[in-house]
């Protein structure tokens, strides 16, 4: 039990480094692009997204969102799920709590 | 040749319109992400004070209830004592 033990200690310190050199670029890799998307918006891009926004309710008038690509509506469609799932981030927050009501 | 150039090509207006439709543009990704986040705070916010009060009288008349059922239980108790009290024990 002991051996087993110190055999396990033994290899922490190996399995915190192969943690961190899997991590590290992936990390990079994050950062790289959170520093751009996950900004507020500055006053002068608010315009640009209504006007993007009203964009895309003009090509779905004239019919030219159902030219899409699968590959861009599948691209589309994680985005629209990623922002969807902010929302449920901002409910948590609002309701104090990770899961349910604490009421 | 010139009829062929003009098939490839796309006009300005038709390049500005597919590429709002394809959703790249990253303000409004970042808009819509902060818009959800404040409006998801906003949803959570409203509905916690809704269920509030509506769990405290919940709790407040099972807390009546619960006392009611435990009186109920000491009569009961209390009656089947004095039933069961006899000189012949």
């Amino acid at each position: 039990m002991a051996q087993a033990v110190k055999k396990v200690v033994n290899k922490v310190p190996a399995l915190v480094g192969a943690a961190l050199t899997y991590s590290k670029p992936r990390l990079a890799t994050f950062w790289h692009y959170a520093r751009v998307e996950l900004v507020p918006p500055s006053p002068a891009e608010i315009p640009k997204a209504i006007e993007a926004a009203k964009g895309l309710i003009r090509s779905y008038q004239t019919g030219r969102l159902g030219q899409t690509t699968v590959k861009d509506a599948i691209r589309n469609g994680l985005v629209t799920t990623e922002v969807l799932m902010w929302f449920y981030i901002g409910e948590c927050i609002g309701k104090g709590g990770i899961v349910g009501y604490d009421v | 040749m010139v009829a062929i150039y003009q098939r490839l090509t796309v006009t300005t207006e038709q390049a500005v319109e597919i590429k709002l439709i394809l959703f790249i543009c990253r303000s409004s990704r970042k808009t819509a992400r902060w818009s959800a986040l404040l409006l998801g705070v906003i949803y959570g916010k409203q509905r916690f004070d809704y269920l509030k009060p509506i769990a405290e009288e919940e709790r407040r008349v099972e807390e009546a209830e619960k006392k009611a059922r435990e009186e109920q239980e000491r009569i009961y108790k209390q009656l089947s004592e004095a039933n069961s009290d006899t000189i012949l024990k």
